[in-house]
């Protein structure tokens, strides 16, 4: 149960950060990924990304037990895909697909989604 | 209302926008290159949709035979009254509005691979530089002795093509007596949906138990065990005890010979077996269209599992449940993802770059038991020279409790909301 947890925790800190209008708070959160952002394998991240999308709907409400990820920040939802990887708890369906993945293309994936509004 | 002639004239007049005008029943192209996605099903309509996203240049035509698509996919719930026909009916508009794919309305007879042409049952042709073929299944309509094509039409519904043949079991559920005994009868494996006819077993008992409590529904199977059976045995266990009777092929479920007219079942150990309803599944092979396009090898259609290419014609691609894409099984959702990496292969294919080596596939069947049970079964799966491999994956837990049963059951409503606008929107 802890990687429920730990993975609201994250949702909600996602959602505060992506309704904060003043950039100021996230910038230096925002910097850090964006060199590296820019030259990530893009296409084999678009690859990797139909595994998700036949569930997660772009622009879809966040109110659905399937939450939004596009458009998500990349470190949140890179964290995320990490914490039900390596949970133990194994009896939701994001546990089961995560472990298929190593963390390089766990984090393609943020990059990708994040861009992704 | 559109006349059937006016209508031809729309659809080819739809499909000049990325062709030249019929010229001797034989369509010249024009410039882009042209690729026709046959079949608006979980695969073609999924196909149409991220070819189309890949390169925008590419004229994609869809050709479906059907005005709209029932999903296969919840279709239970209607059968087990929880919704109805409508719930599950999707139109073509979003991809011809949002995403300027041409949508023909049309039956095509055949793939000729040698002239890379689609024949159309009008006998029009359509040149194409690439083709998806994604007709779905055809049933064998001899795999029970004594049940025929035509008694299925009305009598003894297979439901296992949504639309029509959903409402005509749901029909027959409402008007059989309190009391009555409905029988099912899965098919031998492979089919599309290993889980589909015992989450519908559930919900017609579901059904049974809330408004026909003296029925009973008994499934003679052609098998000796299905997919998550531990799950669906547990749960039929808590909710069903009284109303569900399975029995495996080798334990008096194996069926003898049928007698369509008086619903009268002779099972192999000898039982004979009279019933008020009676829903048959045939056992499976893939769409006509792959047969009569020399596409088969067996029952199913050879592709290469990197691709999606089918290893007999080139430049034809096969994808959904006619395809053999061992180990994943036949769903929708399989069907969805295989198609989005066909998309990426065979776009790369068509603009002379190098495919992809490495591809990714997931799936997840969610079944209820009732509207507020629910279980599934995951697995993520990798492409492979030989079979695309299953790398993760499980069920959902035997210990789940009620709440979690039940917000699972809530996933799985999201999921086909997802599913539905993947495919469509
Ligand atoms: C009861 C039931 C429950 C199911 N539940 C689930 C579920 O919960 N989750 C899941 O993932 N899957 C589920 N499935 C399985 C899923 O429906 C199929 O695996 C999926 O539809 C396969 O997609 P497809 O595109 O290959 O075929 P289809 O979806 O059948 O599409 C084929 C399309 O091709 C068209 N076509 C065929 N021949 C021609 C022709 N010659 N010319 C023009 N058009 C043609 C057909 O009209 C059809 O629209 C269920 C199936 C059943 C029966």
């Amino acid at each position: 149960m802890r990687v429920f947890v730990w993975i609201s925790l994250l949702m909600s800190l996602f959602y505060v950060t992506s309704c904060s209008t003043s950039g100021a708070g996230n910038s230096a959160k925002n910097t850090a990924p964006v060199a590296k952002q820019a030259s990530y394998d893009r296409d084999y991240a678009s690859m990797l990304s139909g595994s998700c999308t036949t569930c997660h709907i772009q622009g879809a409400k966040n109110t659905s037990k399937i939450p939004a990820i596009h458009g998500m920040e990349k470190e949140i939802l890179f964290e995320i895909l990490k914490a039900f990887k390596y949970s133990e708890y194994e009896s939701g369906t994001m546990e089961k697909i995560a472990k298929t993945f190593s963390d390089e293309e766990l984090e393609l994936m943020s990059y990708y989604f994040a861009e992704q509004k | 209302m559109l006349n059937r002639r006016s209508f031809t004239k729309v659809a080819v007049a739809g499909a000049a926008l990325s062709m030249a005008a019929c010229a001797g029943g034989k369509m010249a192209k024009k410039d882009g290159k042209t690729v026709i996605v046959i079949g608006g099903g979980s695969a073609g309509a999924t196909a149409a949709k991220y070819i189309k996203k890949a390169d925008k240049s590419i004229n994609v035509i869809l050709i479906e035979k059907n005005k709209t698509y029932h999903t296969c996919f919840f279709s239970n719930n209607v059968i087990g009254g929880i919704s109805d026909l409508e719930s599950i009916e999707h139109s073509y508009d979003g991809l011809m509005k949002n995403h300027g794919i041409d949508v023909m309305h049309k039956m095509v007879s055949k793939v000729d691979a040698a002239n890379k042409m689609v024949v159309l049952s009008n006998g029009d042709k359509l040149a194409y530089d690439k083709v998806v073929v994604a007709p779905g299944i055809d049933f064998k309509w001899d795999s029970i002795p004594g049940h025929s094509e035509a008694a299925s039409k009305n009598d003894i519904p297979h439901a296992y093509i949504a639309g029509n043949q959903t409402q005509i079991l749901r029909d027959q559920l409402v008007n059989m007596k309190n009391g009555g005994t409905v029988v099912m009868i899965p098919p031998t494996n492979p089919f599309r949906c290993p889980p589909g006819p015992y989450e519908r077993a559930s919900l017609i008992a579901h059904y049974l138990k809330k408004h026909k409590p003296k029925s009973k529904l008994i499934i003679l199977d052609q098998k000796e065990k299905f997919s998550k059976f531990g799950l669906f045995k547990q749960g039929w266990k808590r909710e069903y005890k009284n109303v569900i009777d399975w029995r495996a092929k080798s334990k008096g479920g194996q069926v003898k010979h049928i007698d369509t007219a008086t619903k009268t079942i002779k099972t192999a150990n000898g039982k004979t077996i009279k019933a008020d309803v009676i829903n048959l599944i045939p056992a499976q092979k893939a769409g006509k269209l792959a047969f009569d396009s020399g596409l088969t090898k067996g029952d199913w259609c050879p592709i290469n599992f990197m691709t999606f290419e089918s290893t007999l014609h080139k430049d034809v691609y096969v994808v959904g449940d006619a395809a053999i894409a061992k180990k994943m099984p036949k769903s929708g959702f399989s069907a969805n993802s295989q198609a989005k990496i066909l998309a990426i292969q065979l776009v790369k294919s068509l603009n002379g770059k190098k495919t992809m080596a490495n591809t990714r596939f997931g799936n997840t069947c969610y079944s209820f038991i009732n509207p507020d049970y629910a279980i599934s079964v995951t697995a993520a799966y990798k492409g492979t020279d030989k079979q695309i491999a299953k790398t993760s994956g499980g069920l959902s837990p035997m210990g789940a409790n009620a709440t979690e049963r039940k917000a699972l059951a809530g996933t799985a409503r999201e999921w086909y909301k997802g599913i539905t606008s993947d495919m469509f929107m």
